[in-house]
């Protein structure tokens, strides 16, 4: 996924869904923390898989480290907001069409948090993960 | 972070946003799609977006990476002995 940094695994659960990212000083100490979910999860032909979850920790790195986007994305955003571009950007970012629906599907949800109908969620996510898509 | 939600959970909150039956909603998302083939700044991305999005609410793509899969596929004396312990 291309994640820099340190990477850690706690054998615990977490409130997380499986994986945390870590803001540092700089990018070769951002700390990357998966949990025992993830491969719960991973396990579950149902669920997000560990490629999809990593995807996601590393869309929050990308957002906050990439030259262009950490310019143009505003640092004081909305905790779901900043969700909601960190599960677009993964969605870039994966090999797999299951990884990238499900991530898209999770970017969805999140939207619909801002009381946006389905719709015009559909609208601005499309619109938003091809202006991702062409600034990476 | 990911959140804990189950898919299953996104999934069925997300179909019940949309008052129609699959059938109708297959119809919408194709419509959509096409609109986006027409608008000229829109590109390959939007298209795969919007595809992607409906084929996770009507049609989800199977894992084939999930670590039970992984294992079924193992081959018998593929396992890894160590030395000297």
């Amino acid at each position: 996924m291309g994640f820099v940094g340190r990477v850690e695994y706690q054998h615990a659960y977490s409130r997380s869904g499986g994986a945390q990212y870590g803001l540092a000083v700089t990018p070769e100490r951002d700390l990357l923390t998966v949990y025992a979910e993830a491969f719960e999860r991973d396990a579950d032909p149902e669920e997000f898989s560990l490629e999809a979850i990593i995807a996601h920790e590393r869309g929050h790195q990308v957002l906050a480290r990439h030259p262009r986007l950490a310019r143009i994305v505003p640092a004081m955003m909305s905790g779901v907001t900043e969700e909601i571009l960190a599960s677009l950007v993964g969605s870039l970012l994966v090999g797999t069409e299951k990884d990238r629906q499900d991530l898209l599907l999770k970017a969805w949800e999140q939207a619909s948090r801002l009381a946006m109908p389905g719709e015009q969620a559909l609208a601005w996510l499309t619109h938003l993960r091809e202006m991702l898509g062409r600034l990476l | 972070m990911i959140g804990p939600k189950k898919l299953s959970e996104i999934r069925a909150e997300l179909r019940a946003g949309f008052d129609m039956t699959d059938k109708e909603l297959l119809a919408w998302f194709n419509r959509e799609i096409q609109a986006l083939e027409r608008q000229e700044p829109t590109g390959r991305t939007g298209r795969e977006t919007m595809r992607s999005l409906r084929d996770a609410l009507l049609a989800p793509a199977k894992k084939r990476n999930a670590l039970s899969g992984k294992r079924k596929g193992k081959k018998k004396g593929s396992r890894i002995i160590l030395k000297g312990s």
